[in-house]
């Protein structure tokens, strides 16, 4: 690869575009099937979100909202933990500079998350 | 079948929007609520979702070929999702009369930097490298060299990061045409890197105030879900044709559809439409 052989960061890169690309592909797996099976039968989809306890189980049992939204969440998911890798590759070669940078992103995603529950 | 439909408008945006440099977020809003009635806060949610889809999907060619300035978007999106956040928790408390409202009133900003961008496509940068945490340097195969940049007027990018995610939470749009001026304008980030990272920063953006969607019910599945799925695929063909095709004239005839979407949007807000 021409492009920058010499930068010290290309290792992390590579596993931070490699994260998303995994992500990316299983979401996307994932709302095809959904979208697949609900053009199949249209009697099974429902508009609100299925609750995030049973997901995995009404997924793997082929219930279309349920995969469309683990669809979803796995994709929103991907973001945080590229967060993650790019904080354990700051940390590890003791950049704690960018790591506390990712840290506070990581802290704002983890509040988010919370802060949307209480209405 | 609604889902089709669904997927149909996620194409359109996905493409349109990657053809002159847009995520695509800025078109799905507009056309979800005008066209499909899908309640604002649905269609903000499906955006979002479809925002994080595309941007995920660009971010993995520039990351890996090292385009995208991980540090500076970092740096950049502590602000960008605390913006984001308060957008989010702020939406809700907004009726879609004032969504629809501040939406037009971005479509028709949106035109103005399309404009600009068509008018004068490129921009000047500081090549002195300074040695800063943040500088960058990437591979640019039009020049067939390294291009070597360095960061500058920190704070104030800091500072149109902070409204880019803060307008991104409130309205579902990447938020690119705030981000992107202010790195090559203020920052002396050359546009290639610029775009690239502001693409990258977009991701984890969208997902602060997705989640906020997400945990007040907003996110219907049938909606956001085909949406993610067709403006990736939109935005990829759209990625590809794009050197093929004349970006000027199609620029301008986006300008023409973003006033036009601008002007219902604002019409909607005080309850008319005109279809």
């Amino acid at each position: 690869m021409k492009a920058a052989a010499d930068s010290p960061d290309q290792a992390l890169n590579r596993l931070v575009s490699k994260t998303l690309a995994a992500g990316m592909v299983l979401a996307a797996a994932l709302m095809a099937a959904g979208m697949a099976i609900g053009l199949a039968r249209p009697g099974w989809l429902s508009h609100s979100a299925t609750a995030l306890p049973r997901l995995c189980q009404a997924a793997l049992s082929g219930d279309p909202t349920a995969l469309l939204s683990l669809g979803i969440v796995v994709l929103l998911a991907t973001p945080a933990l590229r967060v993650v890798v790019l904080l354990w590759g700051y940390a590890r070669r003791r950049d704690w500079l960018f790591a506390a940078i990712a840290l506070f992103v990581l802290g704002v995603l983890i509040f988010s998350v919370s802060v949307g529950k209480t209405p | 079948m609604a889902l089709i439909l669904y997927g149909v408008m996620g194409v359109c945006a996905g493409m349109l929007g990657a053809l002159v440099g847009l995520g695509g977020g800025i078109l799905l809003v507009p056309l979800l609520t005008l066209f499909l009635k899908v309640p604002i806060h649905q269609a903000i949610a499906a955006s979002l979702v479809g925002v994080v889809a595309t941007s995920t999907t660009t971010a993995i060619a520039y990351v890996r070929d090292e385009i995208s300035n991980i540090k500076l978007g970092m740096t950049l999106e502590t602000a960008t999702t605390v913006g984001a956040v308060l957008g989010g928790l702020t939406a809700s408390h907004l009726n879609k009369e004032a969504l629809s409202g501040l939406f037009g009133l971005t479509l028709a900003l949106v035109s103005v930097f399309l404009f600009h961008k068509n008018r004068a496509d490129r921009a000047s940068y500081a090549p002195a490298p300074a040695g800063g945490v943040l500088d960058g340097r990437y591979y640019d195969p039009s020049l067939g060299r390294h291009v070597e940049y360095s960061v500058t007027r920190l704070p104030a990018g800091l500072a149109a990061s902070f409204i880019a995610g803060n307008l991104s939470g409130l309205l579902g749009i990447g938020g690119g045409p705030i981000k992107v001026p202010a790195m090559t304008a203020l920052m002396g980030v050359p546009m290639k890197a610029a775009a690239a990272t502001s693409n990258f920063m977009i991701g984890v953006t969208a997902c602060a105030s997705a989640y906020v969607y997400y945990a007040r019910g907003h996110v219907d599945p049938l909606v956001a879900g085909p949406v993610a799925l067709g403006v990736t695929i939109g935005a990829y063909a759209g990625a590809k044709a794009a050197p093929k095709m004349h970006g000027r004239q199609l620029t301008s005839l986006l300008i023409v559809v973003l006033l036009a979407l601008s002007a219902q949007m604002i019409l909607a807000a005080f309850g008319l439409r005109i279809r």
